[in-house]
């Protein structure tokens, strides 16, 4: 089996000599090294998380630039979600950073909420309410109209179903409004969890057309996904496997990357 | 106030407002329920009730043969003889058997009263209670009514005998016109049944009318019923949306308050909205409440004031649990335990001096038995200045715990 390319510092240690203690302190001061050296715009900083004893993120870390999109893939319940809940400051991290532009987001909650936009696997939606309601809570009077004119919520459509309560729309409708309603602060940073899954083809494609435009724009884009589609529309991928990050190669050959998920070992059993 | 914080707030009374209609839906549904589950109760328990003697003394001058043929009768009655047993006594003698619990209340009958209903001038029969007697009330008040009927007929029958009696020993008279006479003045002076008797309580500290305490418990138990109508607001509540109100600025304490804050003036908009029926639906069923006069009086609005903090605390507990139990079944389950136990307790269901002393005390402390308590002392205008404190310490109490689950939830 062809293993993913292997970029992490940490684990190229792990690889090439026995696990000591003083090893892994070696290639944790390489890993602070590079990382200090490291230009990109966001940086992601040896994120730890456990709930009770079980430790969900180990040390995740990654890097990525403005206009870009990373794919964060991984087997259900390996901690992407968590990951990106504690990047959108929903969940607290035990350590680690988020470095934006020089800045720690997890230590600056004013500076994340203006910089971060996240879009959950579920509705964080009233049904009772209309997509009006849902917009006035996240938006100020004046940049609603506006964005509701010739900004992102016309680009999204929600125009189209702005009175309409939200028990009445479709799942993309909704989709939709999450990420309008997310887009309130004009982000550079939008974490989307499994965007267009249970999306029909029209649904998708309109929400992906959007997400190409963000990052053509100079938005980053951080999405975890298992959705083709979605890998397609990502430039760089990491797989989350026993809670760290690992940068693995995608060319369109889901047969391998479902094998570097473990896939193959669990047609062996 | 800061603008997310104040766009919350309306957006969850948008969401209360819009949910009214539902939730008078499903509390109307639980009140049908609750009221088919009582008939069928009350049916069920019919025959144990009948069961069940309560002692009532007569007083005051009962040597009338008349009155001693209705005593007898009552005590012989099919409808009567297994629910109530009269006993003829002395009026001290009755008054210190009431306040010993010996008796649940008695009769005075006054001097020359048959005598007087024959004249047509009328000495009304009273009847004492003591203060922890309501329950009885009706009851007693039928029986009254039964036996004064029982008097009616015997009255009757004794114009009858009469009749014949003159027809077979007084040959100077018409015996027919004597009985025509006799029905004559009867029908004249006592068939006005409403000025025969009247039902008096002791007037002790704690005394409410039967129509009085019902009002104060209905009150409370809809009050605490009221939340599982709420379920609607409650179950469908977004953690996603939480986690990002917080993430964005909104803290716990924030969110509680607002959602708080929609919570009660759904409720309170309810209570006006019934409130404002039954003002209307009650006169007009001629259910009347002693104490209180008209809604529209002192004592009315005083008790709609009243209401409000009872309300907020109610619902500050509610909105603790639904904290605790998010979850619909769970949610609906535990208030539905609430309200039952609470209401038991404070003496919703049947007076709480039926029930043991330990029970008592416990039920006057839980949140349901102070706002019970502070309900009736609006309708017997007595003070008990720290019955407010209680309430909103309470309220206080319940938001303060619910803000911190909220947080705690929020900072995993």
């Amino acid at each position: 089996m062809e293993q993913p390319i292997v970029k992490d510092p940490i684990l190229l240690a792990q690889k090439s000599a026995p696990a000591t203690g003083e090893d892994l302190q070696v290639a944790q001061d390489l890993l602070d090294t590079l990382n200090a050296s490291d230009q990109s715009d966001a940086q992601i900083l040896e994120i730890k998380k456990c709930y009770g004893r079980k430790q969900v993120l180990t040390g995740a870390s990654f890097s990525a630039d403005s206009g870009s999109c990373v794919g964060i893939l991984g087997t259900n319940g390996s901690g992407k979600s968590t990951l990106l809940r504690i990047l959108a400051g929903v969940l607290h991290p035990d350590s680690g950073s988020f470095l934006w532009k020089g800045t720690d987001l997890l230590k600056a909650p004013a500076d994340r909420s203006k910089a971060v936009a996240y879009v959950p696997q579920g509705t964080p939606l009233i049904e009772e309410l209309s997509a009006l309601d849902h917009l006035r809570l996240w938006y100020e009077k004046e940049t609603l109209q506006v964005s509701l004119e010739n900004g992102v919520l016309r680009e999204l459509g929600i125009h189209e179903f702005l009175k309409t309560p939200v028990s009445k729309l479709s799942g993309g409708m909704k989709k939709r409004l999450s990420i309008g309603c997310a887009m309130a602060n004009d982000p550079s940073i939008l974490l989307l969890d499994e965007p267009t899954a249970a999306l029909d083809l029209v649904g998708k494609e309109r929400i992906l057309g959007y997400f190409e435009r963000f990052r053509d724009r100079g938005g980053l884009l951080l999405v975890v996904t298992h959705d083709q589609r979605e890998l397609e529309l990502c430039d760089s991928w990491h797989i989350l496997r026993d809670g760290r990050l690992q940068p693995c190669e995608y060319d369109g050959d889901l047969r391998r990357l479902t094998e570097s998920l473990g896939g193959s070992h669990e047609r062996k059993i | 106030m800061s603008g997310k914080y104040k766009r919350y707030l309306v957006l969850q009374l948008k969401r209360a407002l819009k949910l009214i209609p539902r939730v008078l839906g499903v509390t109307l549904l639980l009140g049908i329920g609750a009221g088919l589950a009582g008939r069928m109760l009350s049916d069920l328990n019919a025959s144990d009730a009948a069961k069940q003697k309560i002692e009532i003394g007569v007083v005051g001058d009962t040597d009338n043969s008349y009155l001693q043929v209705g005593i007898f009768t009552l005590e012989s009655m099919d409808s009567s003889r297994f629910s109530i047993k009269l006993r003829e006594m002395e009026e001290q003698e009755a008054q210190k058997a009431l306040r010993d619990g010996e008796l649940t209340g008695y009769v005075r009958i006054p001097q020359n009263f048959v005598d007087g209903m024959v004249s047509g001038d009328h000495h009304p029969i009273t009847f004492v209670t003591a203060d922890g007697a309501t329950g009885f009330g009706t009851m007693v008040t039928e029986e009254i009514a039964s036996a004064v009927s029982k008097l009616l007929l015997e009255t009757e029958n004794a114009i009858y005998g009469a009749q014949e009696f003159t027809a077979d020993h007084v040959r100077s008279v018409n015996p027919y016109d004597a009985g025509n006479a006799l029905i004559q003045r009867y029908l004249w002076t006592v068939l006005n049944r409403d000025d025969l008797f009247r039902v008096q309580t002791m007037g002790a500290a704690d005394s409410l009318s039967l129509a009085g305490y019902y009002l104060c418990g209905i009150t409370v138990a809809g009050l605490l019923l009221w939340g599982i109508g709420c379920s609607p607001l409650f179950s469908r509540r977004s953690e996603e949306l939480s986690g990002m109100l917080n993430a964005s600025g909104l803290g716990a304490a924030a969110q509680t308050l607002s959602e708080f804050a929609a919570f009660c003036a759904l409720l309170l908009v309810a209570v006006l909205i019934i409130g404002l029926l039954a003002g209307e639906m009650l006169p007009q069923l001629g259910i009347r409440i002693p104490e209180l006069g008209a809604l529209s009086g002192r004592k009315g609005i005083l008790f709609c004031l009243r209401l409000i903090p009872v309300g907020v605390m109610i619902a500050a507990m509610q909105f603790l649990l639904y904290e605790l139990f998010p979850g619909t079944v769970g949610g609906i389950l535990i208030q539905f335990l609430n309200a039952v136990t609470q209401g038991y307790l404070a003496g919703c269901f049947y007076p709480s001096s039926f029930f043991p002393e330990a029970m008592r005390q416990l039920g006057a402390v839980f949140p349901a038995g102070i706002a019970m308590r502070f309900l009736k002392e609006s309708l017997l205008d007595t003070g008990a200045p720290w019955l407010l404190p209680a309430l909103l310490g309470y309220c206080l109490l319940f938001l303060l715990i619910a803000a911190g689950i909220r947080h705690r939830r929020l900072s995993v």
